[in-house]
């Protein structure tokens, strides 16, 4: 060899010594980081916006608490009850992810805000992209750099400090790892604790940044161990012994943010406090929430909760309580008809306007207009692949038992997800934490394609409960949509 | 030449590790000295003070109410027989009669009686429940103190026309 080669040749050679896919995969991480890139300067000022101030200012308070802790002088408390704790309504999720950033820079400016979430949300999607390719493959690998990773609103999101999108990414790996338990334990290979606890990590970590996946969670995992201790071969002592693993790890993380946001806020609160004024919000009637209208003034989220607080002074009792009760109040009205509609009303915000924060995530400073290409962009990817997460749910996959798994696992968590319009007003970025999934089932459909005509083999005759299950959630979502639009019509 | 290949980035990678945790461990040892962040605080306001309290508007003859309520609205109204304050208020954990007897019991034993007060539970909630029911009081006409603190609508409940209906 003449000499050490050059950074280009090394990579050059390396570029040669690579398979076609392996190429077609480096070129979709390249563009996903371009476009990222593209839209940076376009993002970086927008000012913080709704809940973000949330977020931004926990990772305040918990930067504040790393001080405190390492100059050995007691923690601020006021400064933590105010801004971690605050009102119960989120979980601390995106503000742990940002306390790093105000440990170096405690005046972090907003440009720099953005650009540290940009990384985070990248490194975390390309994370996410190395275990679906080690464990569901190269197609779903590629389909899910593409959707989300090259929809424009979903890589401005990445810059967000919301917490929906990483709970996205955190589900994604969940799945993964969840469908390489299961085949671990159909090939008779043991599991042991360490996977459970990979399990229940990913698991808290998803719900900390958006509690409400918990229902996603807990499907997953419900169905990770039916269908592995199905299909274990003499292994499901150990698959059980994961699996409880991994709810103990869940349980021992989420265990502390319960206990605090219990204390500060003097009544049980498990994840999080919102439910029944979401539930009022959404279904009751707004003009009663405050047992008539709230004060004017502020918005319907803290107009009730002042009503709550003030309940709670006069009274003792929670704020929590005060307003689970205003919230039945509010809600007295409520029939199956109206409840139908105000579904159906939450689904089409769900659904129809998927770059609705391109505006608002605009930097007032931006070197070049990206709202209108990130919106028009972004309805040509989103709302096709919003049919292919339709499709996914219907459709049954008759392939081997591995196959079979995996489109119970996706079906599973896209309705799960799907439960979001039934129990809260939705949004446009509600879809963030559904995206990857969607990408996935594009990954899928198209392997079930591939593969279309092909005998399906002795596995899937041994194996005629997964096909069953798989029919009656397609089935299940057919009527819920029937008895839905009856209801409403 | 395949081994060193394969090992040099093994000690490599552990070396890169460790000097990054060092780094981090000397950023979060010196984080003190590069000043504190300042959160805002905006999305738990503190609770502004209930205004009977606080001396903006007290009740004619300094009443004070013995049961919990939160104040709705407290403004002077033009009325046929000239300018009247209404308070609207609800009261928690007792009766509309309970509530209504011990506010007129309150202006008696202070020797206010151009009062009237009108209560009504709310229909449809639990035996239990803690609010139980909106009252009026039609009271003598005053004015607020001016300070600056009794402007503030969410600790007065003196709302202008001109602030958004929160729905």
């Amino acid at each position: 060899m003449s000499g050490p080669p050059g950074a280009a040749g090394l990579l050059a050679r390396r570029w040669a010594d690579l398979e076609r896919p392996q190429r077609v995969l480096l070129g979709l991480v390249a563009a996903v980081v371009l476009l990222r890139v593209g839209l940076y300067p376009g993002t970086a000022g927008a000012p913080v916006y709704g809940d973000e101030a949330y977020y931004v200012d926990a990772a305040r308070a918990l930067s504040n608490l790393v001080r405190d802790l390492v100059s050995f002088s007691g923690p601020d408390t006021a400064e933590l009850r105010q801004n971690v704790a605050g009102n119960g309504w989120f979980m601390p999720g995106t503000g742990v992810l940002l306390t790093p950033l105000f440990v170096v820079v405690p005046q972090a400016p907003i440009e720099l805000v953005r650009a540290y979430l940009g990384l985070a949300s990248t490194a975390l999607l390309l994370l996410a992209v190395l275990g679906v390719r080690r464990h569901l493959g190269r197609v779903p690998a590629g389909a899910v750099l593409v959707v989300p990773g090259l929809v424009p609103m979903y890589a401005v999101f990445g810059f967000a400090a919301y917490g929906d999108l990483i709970a996205g990414l955190f589900v994604l790996m969940l799945l993964t790892q969840a469908v390489a338990l299961v085949r671990r334990a159909s090939l008779g290979a043991p599991s042991t604790w360490r996977h459970g606890i990979h399990l229940g990590l990913l698991a808290i970590a998803a719900v900390y940044f958006r509690s409400s996946v918990s229902i996603l969670v807990v499907g997953l995992l419900g169905t990770t161990l039916l269908a592995g201790v199905l299909l274990a071969r003499g292994q499901w002592r150990r698959l059980v012994a994961t699996m409880l693993a991994a709810g103990a790890t869940f349980i021992v993380l989420l265990a502390p943010w319960s206990a605090y946001a219990s204390h500060e806020l003097g009544g049980r609160v498990l994840t999080t406090t919102s439910v029944p004024t979401v539930l009022a919000n959404t279904f009751g009637d707004r003009d009663d929430v405050c047992y008539g209208e709230c004060d004017p003034g502020s918005s319907i989220w803290f107009s009730p909760l002042r009503y709550s607080r003030e309940v709670a002074r006069a009274t003792g009792i929670s704020e929590m309580q005060a307003a689970a009760e205003m919230s039945v109040y509010a809600r007295t009205d409520v029939t199956a008809e109206s409840y139908a509609r105000d579904v159906l009303d939450n689904l089409a915000r769900y659904l129809r306007n998927p770059a609705g924060f391109a505006r608002i995530f605009e930097s007032p400073t931006a070197p070049y207009p990206t709202a209108e290409v990130v919106g028009a962009l972004t309805y040509l990817m989103a709302f096709p692949a919003f049919l292919v997460g339709l499709v996914m749910l219907l459709y049954v996959d008759r392939r081997g038992a591995g196959a079979q798994v995996r489109s119970l696992l996706v079906k599973v968590a896209i309705g799960a997800l799907l439960v979001q319009p039934f129990v809260h007003i939705a949004g446009s970025r509600y879809w963030m934490t559904l995206a990857p999934l969607l990408g996935l089932s594009v990954g899928h459909l198209y392997g079930a394609w591939r593969h279309r005509g092909r005998g399906s083999g002795r596995s899937v005759a041994e194996h005629a409960w997964l096909t069953r299950l798989q029919v009656v959630l397609a089935v299940s979502v057919v009527v819920v949509a029937v008895v839905l639009v009856g209801l409403a019509v | 030449m395949a081994v060193s290949a394969a090992r040099r980035p093994r000690s490599a990678r552990r070396a890169v590790a460790a000097l990054g945790a060092a780094l981090l461990l000397l950023l979060i040892v010196l984080s003190p000295t590069f000043g504190r962040a300042d959160p805002t605080g905006s999305y738990r306001p503190d609770l502004p003070p209930d205004a009977l309290t606080n001396g903006c508007w007290p009740l004619p003859g300094g009443v004070r109410l013995d049961f919990g309520y939160q104040i709705r609205s407290d403004e002077l109204l033009a009325t046929t027989t000239g300018k009247r304050r209404q308070l609207v208020l609800h009261y928690d954990q007792v009766s509309g009669q309970e509530a209504v007897d011990s506010v007129e019991s309150g202006f008696a034993a202070a020797g206010v009686t151009d009062v009237h007060v009108i209560a009504d539970d709310f229909v449809g909630t639990a035996p239990d429940a803690v609010v139980r029911g909106q009252m009026v009081l039609d009271l003598p006409a005053s004015r607020p103190e001016g300070r600056p603190e009794c402007r503030a609508p969410f600790s007065t409940k003196t709302f202008t026309p001109e602030m958004d209906d929160r729905s």
